[in-house]
This record gives structure tokens, C-alpha cells and sequence, in this order.
């Protein structure tokens, strides 16, 4: 970005994402009850920095909304609000508000909805008649110079002195030229000094203005032995020839701004050239007790060691393109760190031998290097959590439920891609969690259960995966009816019988979720199918459980990282092929196997007490084999996978290489999507390899025959 | 010159920043007023002038004002504050708590830089 502007428009709307969710939690914690004053003031904290950077970018709808929310919170600091629930619940729906404002600005939208009514309500009745609410930057600030009128040919003074008088501000007129100088009086009260200003340096300002020349009333300065170095005793009368001639009273008063109020000023026009002594251009000479303050060598803060770079911050913000190549850079070090192994041989060699040896430490750094690339990518899945919240309370409020939400494990952390994709699917499940899933308020009365519904939000991490659940106490799936819909709509066959768990997850096939029931919230279309393969294309799996009238959770499982796959390399058809090694349950070899023929070119084989269906791999990804497919191999092996939306199946492959960890590269755009394959990686001895997705395997055609993915398993019961 | 600017607000310090250090100001920065305080007591030179917000975590611009004031080792520097506050009473705040003058966010670089030069004597 060449613009610094632009850098920091950006730096600012990153920030107000932090501030709003600092914000939200702080209301969260509010609404629990957690009313303590660093509650308040972070949340007043939020909302007034957000006001700053928005005023620097001129931002006028969100400094005014900004403004009325940071009044209400005002009150609620100075206690002249309680924090009762329903102050909690507009000040959580303004945030909201903030948050959209925001998004608009960032966007640049415009957006005509006007200030909530609530909010708007709350923050007039903390605003009595003198102060006024929405952002006007002239009002009331007593910061501008103070214009004084005087006749540019007559001599007049005008005396600036006295704290707080109340004055005119009006827009000082231009001036006509002015040949004369400017004879200022300068006397300070004693306590100047105190407030940081130094009169040497306002007369070195006057400079900027003209040549100057100055005198020194010392009359006032005490006998040197009571002489306080801190107390000004010293009245100044400066002599001002002003470069421009158009120089304005003003201008001159502007020098002396901060210290207005603690001086006696006059300003005097005088038309006639200075008497006496030619003005110099030398810099004021200043007595010594206010030079003797100005640079106070101090030799006690010296000693101490600490640097300030260390204590200004511990994190630094990095651009995410700068990690990517990082991780990329990594993988490719993998990459070759794997062809090295395998070209020198590192089996064959010695295992003491001082190259074995580098090579083990080389493996075991760039595992290391490879974790540490990762642990940047990760972040705790709170914002995430957080962005629910209000996603609970819209829905809550559009379904007219009481509902509480409740999250855990709110630190745990996950690739900051699977975070930002996450977001879309789990809203779409807490809306389906609130909206069919609990009940209304009355209902959950007769059932006997508490009339707020509570929705739970958790995370784990459990090895190198990460669990995420969504879970409600509603009234569970109801099985019947979901059975129902997928007969009317062909998804099953009304002779097959399903179990529970497979009627559960009729859910999730394409076409299940109608536009029937177009609810305000759920029913837009969008099923739970898509939920599904958005976390599919995230490589992860998803999982139901509900039990009719207690609840229902569903469960994504997700990798780690989106980096890495622990992958088992097959060959066959001549090709090497990586098959996720956590969709593999089981390998057999395929002399072993017990392989039955069922229907036409179907083959079954046993797995424990069922037969599931088997499938040639090769024949799956559609290379051409030219065997018999019933043909039994030495060499060949079964590989039994269940991805986790469908029963288990078998995998015919010609051999079984080995186990590894592979980095996931993308195919690339110009491939599309191709079901089956769902990246591919480079081998150590650099050569490409496809990595399979078994669920993209079963085929929709002839064969297995069933077009449902349920079909896939018989069983033998 | 060199300016100490304490503010919680990224996006202001890197204003502060950025307005500054094209007029070739040398700026340093702290977050809040307790890490204004660290960071001043490990410069080895003190900075001409000081530059804080008043709304911060910790300790406040003027909480942070009223600590250095009464440390000699700072005496005189310049501090100026940076703030949205439009109250009335803001500058009877800042005058008791110590302060040289005030700027109002959002503010006007040239005016900042201006008020910079004026209270610390230094182009």
C-alpha cells in the first residue's frame, strides 16, 4: 500500500474489529452481572476510541452514533445509569449497530437507518439542556484563539487575562496592512512554569511571526537567597516588527494559547516604529531561572538499564500474506527435506553414522520449524464465539425464545483460515439450534423444562484435531417427520429401513431442507447440506447426536491446520495416491479378505459382522485398469475408510507404500472442483501425488446401484 | 525534536505517527499512561514533548500527568493533550493535573505540529 493514509484507514477498521469485540465482551460481562468499574470503562473505552479514529477519518454517521452510545455509557460510569437488564440489552443492540456502522464505513456504504430510538431515548435523558448530544466539533470547545477586535490605526489594547472569562468567538476579519509594530506585555503568574510552558520558547514562536526584541522587568525577583527557581517573579514586554504585514492580533494571541489563562497579556498596536534601540533578531534573552528549568539534566533516571523498545510491545501485527509464504516456504522444506532422505538412502544407512544423524536432527527441525509456522496461523476460537453472541440474540429475538448462550473452551485455537470460514456455518447452526431445535417459552413449560433455552458453544482440542459442538436442551430431532420429508422427496427408498443415527443425518443431504417452511430465520433455503460442505472443504467431518426431547448437538471436527495431512500413500494404475489416514479404519490385505459378488459387477466384502461395498480405486478415480476387478493380487490391500457422512466402504488398491505426512497443495483454479481428489501433494522423491477424498468416490451412476449414499452399506443381519 | 505519544488507540498513534515524522519529528510511543511511564524512564535522553490521550487503561492522561509532574527527573517537559473530550471543564482537568495545553481529535496536523513547535522552542 503506497498510501500511509490508506495503511492506517486500515489499521483503524482492524482495530475497531477489536474494539467491538472488547465491547461485546465487556456487555456480556455486564449482563452477567460483572458490573465493576473496569467493566465500564472498557466498554466506555471501546466506544470512545472508536469515536477518535472515526473523527480522524471523518466518518460522520459513526462519530455521531459513537457519540450518543459513548453518553449512555458515560452515565453508566458516572453512575447516573443503572446497568439494569434492559439498559444492557439496547446498549448490547447498539453495539450491534456499532459493529454495522463500522462495516459500512469500511465498505462505504451509507446507510440511512437512523440512531436506534432506544438509545437515542436513553442517551437524551442523561443530556440535560446545556449539553447537547451528536458530534459538533465547534461546540463548546475553548480552544480557539481569541479574536479580539481593535482598530487597526487607532491604539488599543486589549487585555487577555482572567481564567475562564467567557468570550466571543467570531471569525476575526482580515486586516488591512499594517506598517506599525506589536507591543506585547507577557506577565506570567508565578506558577507558569508549573504547567510545562517556558516563556524562552513563546517568544522564540513569536519569532516565527517577525523580529522581536525583549525587556525584562526583574523588579518583582526576590533577594537571591529566597530566589525559587520554580516561581516566575520576571514581566516581559516584547517588541514584535512583524514579517507580514497583514499580521493579525489573533495570530499573535495564538502563540500564547495554552497559556492564557495563566498570564496577564496585552496586545498593543503601535503605528509608529520602535523607539530606540534597533530591534534585533537575536532570540529573546530569557533570565536564567527560566533557562535553568529548561533542560533539567536529570542523572537519577539514568541508571536505569530497561530499553524502551523492549516494554513497548510484545506482539506485532504481520501481514497474513507474509505467513503464507511462510508456510509455504515450510511445506516446501518438508518437501525437500523428505527427497533428501529418501536419495541418500537414510534407510539403507548406518543408523550411528554422523549422516544418518543430520538427517534425523534435520527432520526433527523442520518438524519443529513447520509446528512454530502453524502456531502463528492459530487463533483462539473467541472472536469466533463472540460474533455468535449476537448471532443468539437476533435469532432469540426474531423467534421470540428466551435463550442463553453458554461457550467453552473459548481459548482453544485453530488455523485463522478455519476460524474466518467457520463463522458462516456456525450461524446457520445456531440459527437452526434456535429456531426448530428449542422450543417456545410455553412449551418448554409443559415439557418441564426452564423457560430459557440454552444454546452451547464449545470447543477442544483432542490430538491434532479441534471439535467444535453446537448444542441445544430443545426438543431434539424428530425422527418421524424427518423420515417423512425424505420419502416424499425420494431421498431414501421406501423399503429401506435406517437406523437413527442414519436418519439424523438425512439432514445434511442436498435437497432435504425445503423452502416450505420459510421461518424469518432458517428456512431461507440454505440446509444443512450446506453447513456440510463447508466443512468438508475444510477437511473436516460433522456428527449428530439428539435425543428427542433433550436436545440435539452437532459436532464438527476440523484439523488443525489446513497445512499438513497425515496421509497413507497407496499406489495403483500405476499412480501414487494419498489417502487421508483418519477416514481409514481399517487395512487388510486382499488375500485375506473374504470379497462376494452382489448384483451386477458389485462387490461386497466383509468387514467385522457386515459386508460393506467395495470399491477399486483406480476404477473409482476412473483410470483405466485392465483387470479383472474380482482378481486377487498378492500385493493388493484393502483399505476400509469412513468418512465420517457415510457408512464404510472398502478401497481395492494395488499396494500399500507407506504412512506420511504430506503437505496439502492446492490443485490450482483451471482444475475446478473435482470430486474425488481434494488437493494433491509432492512426494519426497518429487513427484506429485493426488490426495483422494473417499467421500467424493462413491459414484452417483450405475454403480454401487443405489444413488443414495446410505444404500452404500448392506447388511447382513 | 523528539515526541513521546501515548495513546491506546492504534489508529492514532500511527496518525500521530505519521504526521510527525513527515515534518521530521522523531516520535516515540506508549499505550497507556503506565507504559508512558516505563517508557520515559528508559529513554536515555528525555523527549522534548510529551503528546497523551486522556482515555486510557491503567492510568489515565491525567493520572500520567500528575505522576510526572511530580517527578524532578521530568520537570519542564512539555506535555500536551491529545482528546475527543469536549467538556467544559476539560481544561480546568488539564491545567490542575499539570498540563502545558490541548489538542482536540481530530485534529489538525498542521495545528498539532504547530502547538509541538511553539511549547518545546524547536523548528
Amino acid at each position: 500500500m503506497a498510501d500511509p493514509m490508506e495503511e492506517i484507514r486500515a489499521t483503524f477498521f482492524e482495530e475497531c474489529s477489536e474494539l467491538l469485540e472488547q465491547l461485546e465482551a465487556g456487555l456480556l460481562a455486564l449482563e452477567a452481572g460483572d458490573q465493576d468499574n473496569d467493566t465500564i470503562d472498557s466498554v466506555f473505552r471501546a466506544v470512545h476510541s472508536i469515536k477518535g479514529g472515526a473523527g480522524a477519518f471523518d466518518l460522520g454517521d459513526l462519530v455521531g452514533f459513537a457519540h450518543c452510545f459513548e453518553t449512555v455509557l458515560d452515565g453508566l460510569r458516572g453512575n447516573r445509569l443503572a446497568p439494569t437488564p434492559d439498559v444492557v440489552a439496547v446498549l448490547l443492540r447498539s453495539s450491534d449497530r456499532l459493529g454495522d456502522l463500522v462495516a459500512n464505513a469500511r465498505d462505504g456504504k451509507t446507510d440511512p437507518a437512523a440512531m436506534p430510538e432506544d438509545l437515542a431515548a436513553l442517551a437524551d435523558s442523561l443530556t440535560n439542556t446545556d449539553e447537547q448530544v451528536g458530534w459538533d466539533d465547534s461546540s463548546d470547545l475553548d480552544f480557539s484563539p481569541v479574536p479580539i477586535d481593535i482598530d487597526p490605526v487607532a491604539e488599543t489594547t486589549q487585555t487577555l487575562a482572567a481564567p475562564d472569562q467567557s468570550r466571543q468567538v467570531s471569525d476575526a476579519p482580515a486586516r488591512v496592512a499594517f506598517s506599525g509594530h506589536w507591543r506585547l506585555t507577557f506577565d506570567p503568574l508565578p506558577d507558569l512554569l508549573e504547567s510545562g510552558n517556558e516563556p524562552l520558547y513563546l517568544f522564540r514562536a513569536l519569532q516565527v511571526l517577525g523580529r522581536i526584541r525583549t525587556e525584562v522587568d526583574e523588579s518583582d525577583l526576590p533577594p537571591l537567597e529566597d530566589l525559587d527557581p520554580k516561581v516566575l517573579r520576571l514581566v516581559w514586554t516584547v517588541h514584535l516588527i512583524p514579517t507580514a504585514d497583514d499580521l493579525t492580533e489573533t495570530e499573535i494571541a495564538s502563540v500564547f494559547e495554552f497559556a492564557d489563562d495563566l498570564c496577564v497579556l496585552t496586545i498593543t498596536a503601535e503605528d509608529s516604529p520602535v523607539a530606540g534601540q534597533s530591534v534585533t533578531d537575536r532570540p529573546a534573552k530569557t533570565p536564567p531561572p527560566a533557562t535553568a528549568l529548561t533542560q533539567p539534566e536529570s542523572l537519577g533516571a539514568r541508571g536505569k538499564e530497561k530499553s524502551a523498545r523492549s516494554s513497548l510491545s510484545s506482539t506485532i501485527r504481520v501481514d497474513l500474506d507474509r505467513i503464507d509464504r511462510l508456510v509455504n516456504l515450510v511445506g516446501e522444506l518438508v518437501i525437500s527435506q523428505s527427497m533428501l532422505a529418501q536419495s541418500i538412502g537414510r534407510d539403507a544407512m548406518n543408523s550411528s553414522s554422523a549422516s544418518a544423524s543430520g538427517l534425523d536432527e534435520l527432520q526433527q527441525l523442520t518438524r519443529d520449524i513447520q509446528d512454530s509456522v502453524m502456531a502463528i496461523r492459530a487463533q483462539p476460537v473467541r472472536s469466533l464465539f463472540q460474533r455468535m453472541t449476537r448471532i443468539v440474540r437476533e435469532a432469540a429475538q426474531l423467534t421470540e425464545k428466551n435463550v442463553r448462550m453458554i461457550t467453552d473452551g473459548e481459548t482453544t485455537e485453530i488455523d485463522k483460515t478455519v476460524v474466518e470460514r467457520l463463522a458462516d456455518p456456525l450461524t446457520h447452526m445456531i440459527r437452526n439450534a434456535i429456531d426448530h431445535g428449542l422450543e417456545s417459552p410455553e412449551a418448554r413449560a409443559a415439557a418441564g423444562k426452564p423457560p430459557t433455552g440454552t444454546v452451547h458453544l464449545r470447543a477442544r482440542q483432542q490430538s491434532d484435531r479441534v471439535i467444535i459442538e453446537v448444542g441445544d436442551d430443545g426438543r431434539g430431532i424428530d425422527r418421524a417427520k424427518v423420515l417423512k420429508r425424505a420419502l416424499e422427496r425420494n431421498l431414501v427408498p421406501a423399503d429401506r429401513h435406517l437406523d437413527p443415527y442414519e436418519i439424523d443425518r438425512l439432514l445434511f443431504l442436498p435437497g432435504f431442507s425445503t423452502n416450505e417452511e420459510v421461518s424469518a430465520l432458517s428456512g431461507r433455503g440454505v440446509g444443512m447440506d450446506v453447513v456440510h460442505r463447508a466443512i468438508r472443504d475444510l477437511n473436516g467431518t460433522i456428527a449428530i447426536s439428539s435425543t428427542e426431547g433433550v436436545g440435539c448437538t452437532i459436532s464438527i471436527s476440523l484439523p488443525l491446520t489446513l497445512a499438513i495431512l497425515d496421509g497413507m500413500i497407496v499406489r495403483t494404475a500405476r499412480q501414487r495416491m494419498v489417502i487421508p489416514l483418519s477416514a481409514i479404519i481399517e487395512t487388510q490385505t486382499v488375500t485375506a479378505a473374504r470379497i462376494e459378488p452382489m448384483g451386477a459387477g458389485q462387490l461386497v466384502v466383509k468387514l467385522q459382522d457386515r459386508f460393506v461395498p467395495l470399491i477399486d480405486l483406480a476404477e473409482g478415480m476412473g483410470f483405466s485398469t485392465d483387470r479383472d476387478s474380482a482378481e486377487v493380487d498378492d500385493d493388493s490391500a484393502l483399505l476400509f475408510v469412513q468418512p465420517e457422512d457415510m457408512g464404510p466402504f472398502a478401497l481395492r488398491v494395488d499396494a500399500i507404500e507407506a504412512q506420511r505426512q504430506v503437505v496439502i497443495k492446492g490443485l490450482g483454479d483451471s482444475f475446478g472442483r473435482i470430486p474425488c481428489v481434494s488437493a494433491a501433494t509432492i512426494l519426497g522423491d518429487g513427484q506429485v501425488a493426488l490426495i483422494v477424498d473417499p467421500g467424493g468416490l462413491m459414484p452417483s451412476g450405475s454403480r454401487p446401484p443405489h444413488s443414495d449414499r446410505f444404500h452404500q452399506e448392506v447388511r447382513m443381519q | 525534536m523528539h515526541v513521546l505519544a501515548i495513546d491506546d488507540s492504534r489508529t492514532i498513534r500511527d496518525m500521530v505517527r505519521f504526521t510527525l515524522e513527515r515534518e521530521g519529528i522523531e516520535t516515540s510511543m506508549a499505550e497507556d499512561g503506565v507504559h508512558g511511564i516505563e517508557v520515559l524512564e528508559a529513554m536515555d535522553k528525555k523527549p522534548d514533548a510529551i503528546l497523551t490521550d486522556v482515555n486510557m487503561p491503567r492510568l489515565d492522561g491525567f493520572g500520567f500527568i500528575e505522576k510526572i509532574r511530580k517527578n524532578d527527573a521530568f520537570a519542564g517537559i512539555p506535555i500536551l493533550i491529545l482528546t475527543t473530550e469536549s467538556a467544559r471543564e476539560l481544561k480546568q482537568r488539564a491545567r490542575a493535573a499539570g498540563a502545558t495545553g490541548w489538542i482536540v481529535k481530530p485534529f489538525d496536523p498542521a495545528r498539532l505540529v504547530v502547538a509541538l513547535r511553539t511549547v518545546t522552542g524547536l523548528r
